[in-house]
């Protein structure tokens, strides 16, 4: 993993951009991401503290590995983005030094500015978060097993440890707010956000599985239904635009009941094995979100008579292995291979309970267009597709007493 | 030739009545083979064949022989219609090649109708003047009285013809017929005559709904579309016909093609689209040859393509196959095949008037409603309001099948009530059993018992009972037979076409099929019941398309009206 640090503060960054600049915030999925520094919820953070500053931020993309030339440029010359890229002035690289040269080169002609310093190669740990074990030469630090954390390197090398802080930018314009109860309480929201969202922003915590901030929402795992006021059917949150004075319910006995059905049903879809499944081991694409939805449910085994038949796994990847036993059909790896990858290698294939993802045409990976990006590594949810290298690795889980009172 | 005025029409339609005529010398009989699907599939093809080498061998020229789609009883076919000039026409039943040879020397060749193979005189298309007659039609001379007139036969005088006006009247390869016919009227008035906004408000006025199932008001889905601004838009034809036991789509699309096109013509002239699609399953392959004929036959005349009627408005029509999916009969799902993706549903929100195929507003209409289009711009919304209950006005199509007499296609005017259908127009069951229940809607819709009969058919009232209206399919199960078992039938079929979308959609189907077999297979207990009632709520109040919403409906259906077929069958 390539080690980053924040070079710049949020002053020098405005520095950097006009009031009338058109921006697009370009950030990695991958390394920079647990740096701390990329992924969806830094761009969402910098969008928002630029907005309230009177930027004009025009969009936002997520690349699942941002220092691939071929990727960036499909990005660029993709259907949906193409006006989007046309358009902009500036692009703000939230990625690796690496990524902010392949950036620099596939936009030539439009202001690219980078926030990183990149120092070294390293690792992730559970406990210390990422540290620096590979220090560049220029740096004048000594490799050592232990390893540098980020506050030891910010104050040795003058970075920030951290990203930019809210704030740092001025006060939210209150005009975009509305008002909305969701379950009997007051809350607030923004124009434009979804129920999901507006749930998240006020601590309220609705189950998903096919649901992911930086995907277009789907609603096809129905656990995030809820009901509106008004509305005759229940309504998908992750997919159901928030309005004025909304009233919401998002848990009651009878939402909870068929959550917890469709969970059953989830679970009687395949037999998912958690002795042998990478999936929970705590590493850092650990934690499955299916045993932690069927944890929160208390649901001790399915009622529905499982389905046994097994599917041969795929590990002729070199970087991934897929096991369609595990899958959920979330389509979360399929829509993260079309929007963050801009590959549309995924698909589903077959109909019915028989619908199953399959890389190219129905072919095994690496048969397949896959450009081994990790895209859906990082989407999938369950232990469908992991990393190759997290099989039987990750630290045993961390003793700790716990005291009865 | 190019149609650009209405005197062409109107030279087409005379010209062509004047060659159809029967005559003492040039052409004293016609005799027409109906050629439905279900017709070839009894037969009709080598009825037609050994007719035709027949009259070559013999070189008979005055004979005329002529092809058309189903008359709507399918039970009785093959049928064929014996026309001699000053006669009355006689349609035979079952018929095949050795009883067309003796209707051939004894009734074509001599005048002697053969009684035994005949099902009725006169035709379908002339019954409102024979009723008005008392039974006759004074230029047709009685050939044999012991035959039943058509108007006495319940089949065919309980029905009201709109959508089916021109069945085994025309030829569906020939566009002549069709305009002679008061074809293409409608749409010459609607493109030179009115414009969107006075369409948009015959066909509200008209009162019809959306005869696909849901029932949604035609007019206000063209006003949604014809808002939405854009300078493309698009206009579907949904002839993705799929529930097991219905085939009204298919009974017009292949008697009467152009109806579906003049409609088209209509709507997309209401509505501003330029491009229409007919999305036809690719399961009716006669249908398809049959559209793509008429298409092209009506580009050839000018009335699709650029400048339609010499007026400035430009539409062309294509035929697009589905590949198979039953879910491809949602709108969004269909959307979706016609964009060339996997036929998946989406979230209906925004609805396809605002952003339909390739993201331009669409307007989605099923076969049956746009056949209704062009008499309603004819006769006007007054008179089609006249048909009907007090809700829902015109005609419905049904397909009628199952354990009774009469298998067919029927048209009957709304708020009909089941019983009528059953016991007049089907006939009954046969001899000894009693039919116990009646499927209504194919898969999404619901069993209904023999103490609801009274019931109207119509939107509403159906609904209140837990089974709905549908598309039009009408399954009649006698006592025999199994309510379980029925629910079982529906549940394979939507589990087999689920598209694996949604998890309620793609689990929950399977696993409802899984209690069901159990069930019939004289394993499953109480608790068994009662987790399929739980499954089958939760399916209908989650799942994301209308397809899975609606397919735990045979099952709730029986279990609130045969709930004591569930518990025999779970007793050990």
């Amino acid at each position: 993993m390539i080690i980053s640090l924040r070079d710049i503060s949020y002053e020098d960054l405005k520095n950097k951009l006009n009031k009338d600049d058109k921006i697009v915030l370009w950030s990695c999925n991958t390394c920079i991401k647990f740096c701390g520094i990329g992924g969806y919820d830094n761009m969402v953070l910098l969008e928002n503290m630029l907005r309230a500053d009177g930027y004009n931020i025009i969009g936002k993309e997520l690349i699942s590995i941002a220092c691939m030339y071929s990727l960036a440029e499909q990005h660029k010359k993709s259907i949906d983005k193409k006006n989007m890229f046309q358009e902009a002035t500036a692009i703000i690289c939230l990625t690796c030094e690496d990524g902010f040269e392949t950036a620099e080169s596939v936009f030539n002609d439009k202001k690219v500015i980078k926030v990183v310093k990149t120092i070294g190669v390293g690792n992730f740990t559970m406990d210390r978060g990422p540290i620096l074990t590979a220090p560049f030469e220029w740096t004048g630090l000594e490799q050592n097993n232990q390893g540098y954390s980020f506050p030891e390197l910010a104050e040795k090398l003058h970075l920030y440890p951290t990203f930019f802080d809210r704030k740092e930018a001025a006060e939210d314009n209150t005009d975009e707010n509305i008002s909305l109860t969701i379950n009997n309480k007051k809350c607030t929201a923004r124009i434009g956000m979804t129920i999901m969202q507006a749930c998240e922003a006020n601590s309220i915590k609705v189950p998903h599985l096919c649901y992911e901030a930086d995907l277009t929402p789907d609603a096809n795992c129905r656990l995030c239904l809820c009901k509106v006021k008004g509305e005759k059917e229940l309504v998908p949150s992750c997919a159901t635009p928030v309005r004025e004075n909304m009233e919401i319910i998002t848990q009651d006995d009878e939402l909870e009941h068929a959550r917890k059905i469709l969970l059953e049903l989830a679970l009687a879809s395949h037999e998912h094995n958690c002795l042998t499944c990478s999936k929970g081991n705590p590493c850092i694409a650990g934690n499955c979100e299916l045993q932690s939805l069927v944890r929160d449910y208390d649901i001790k085994e399915t009622r529905f008579q499982q389905n046994k038949e097994k599917l041969p796994v795929d590990t002729s990847s070199p970087v991934l292995v897929y096991d369609p036993n595990k899958c959920v059909s979330c389509g979360r790896c399929v829509r993260a291979c079309k929007e963050v990858a801009c590959q549309n290698n995924l698909s589903f294939v077959n109909r019915g309970s028989k619908t199953c993802v399959a890389a190219g045409a129905n072919k095994l990976f690496n048969q397949s267009a896959c450009v081994t990006c990790l895209a859906c590594v990082f989407a999938c949810p369950t232990g469908a597709i992991t990393e190759k290298i997290s099989h039987f690795e990750g630290d045993d889980w961390l003793e700790t007493n716990v005291y009865q009172s | 030739m190019i149609v650009n005025k209405i005197s062409d029409l109107e030279s087409i339609k005379n010209k062509t009545l004047e060659m159809t005529k029967l005559d003492s010398v040039k052409k004293t009989a016609r005799i027409t083979v109906h050629m439905g699907t279900c017709g070839i599939a009894s037969g009709a093809k080598d009825v037609l064949n050994s007719l035709k080498n027949k009259l070559k061998d013999e070189h008979i020229k005055n004979i005329e022989i002529k092809t058309t789609g189903c008359i709507g009883i399918c039970s009785k076919e093959p049928l064929i219609t014996v026309e001699r000039f000053g006669e009355e026409p006689i349609i035979y039943e079952y018929v095949n090649v050795e009883k067309l040879n003796e209707i051939y020397d004894s009734h074509i060749k001599k005048g002697n109708v053969i009684a035994k193979y005949a099902l009725a005189r006169g035709k379908e298309v002339e019954l409102e003047e024979r009723v008005d007659n008392n039974g006759h039609i004074e230029s047709q001379k009685i050939v044999d009285s012991s035959i039943k007139g058509i108007e006495e036969i319940p089949f065919f005088r309980k029905q009201k013809r709109i959508v089916m006006r021109n069945r085994g009247a025309i030829d569906p390869y020939k566009i002549t017929d069709y305009i002679s016919r008061d074809g293409y009227m409608a749409a010459y008035k609607a493109v030179t005559e009115l414009d969107s906004q006075k369409i948009i408000e015959e066909v509200l006025d008209s009162g019809l709904r959306g005869r696909g199932g849901a029932g949604f008001p035609t007019g206000l889905k063209w006003k949604f579309a014809s808002k939405a601004d854009s300078k493309e838009k698009y206009i579907i034809c949904n002839a993705d016909e799929g529930d097991p036991g219905a085939f009204m789509d298919r009974s017009v699309l292949e008697s009467d093609p152009h109806s579906i096109i003049e409609g088209m013509i209509i709507a997309a002239k209401a509505v501003g689209a330029t491009k229409g699609f007919i999305y036809c399953r690719a399961e009716y392959p006669l249908a398809v040859e049959i559209l793509n004929k008429a298409l092209s036959q009506a580009r050839a005349y000018g009335i699709l393509g650029k400048n339609i009627f010499d007026s400035n408005f430009d539409l062309d029509i294509e035929v697009y196959e589905g590949a198979g999916a039953f879910v491809c009969g949602e709108e969004t799902a269909l959307i979706h095949s016609i964009e060339g993706k996997r036929g998946n549903p989406r979230l209906k929100i925004p609805y396809p008037a605002q952003k339909g195929v390739f993201s331009k507003p669409t307007v989605i209409n099923n076969v049956e409603t746009l056949a209704n289009i062009s008499p309603i711009i004819l006769n006007g919304s007054d008179w089609f309001r006249q048909i009907g209950s007090e809700k829902s006005k015109g005609t419905k199509v049904f397909s009628i099948t199952g354990d009774i007499n009469n298998v067919g296609c029927v048209e009957i005017p709304i708020g009909t009530s089941i019983k009528t259908v059953l016991d007049d127009i089907a006939d009954g069951t046969q001899q000894g059993s009693t039919i116990k229940a009646v499927q209504l809607g194919g898969p999404s819709g619901g069993c209904l018992p023999a103490n609801y009969f009274d019931t109207q058919l119509d939107y509403e009232p159906l609904q209140e009972l837990g089974v709905i209206m549908g598309s039009g399919g009408m399954i009649a199960i006698n006592d025999k037979k199994s309510a379980v078992d029925i629910a079982r039938f529906f549940m394979n079929f939507c589990a087999d076409e689920s598209c694996g979308k949604c998890l309620p959609g793609r689990e929950g189907t399977r696993q409802m099929l899984n209690i069901l077999n159990k069930i019939c297979d004289g394993k499953g207990n109480k608790e068994d019941v009662a987790k399929l009632e739980d499954l089958a709520q939760v399916v209908k109040k989650t799942a994301l398309c209308g397809l899975g919403k609606t397919a735990p409906n045979p099952i709730l259906s029986t279990l609130k009206y045969f709930k004591n077929e569930y518990e025999e069958a779970v007793k050990e």
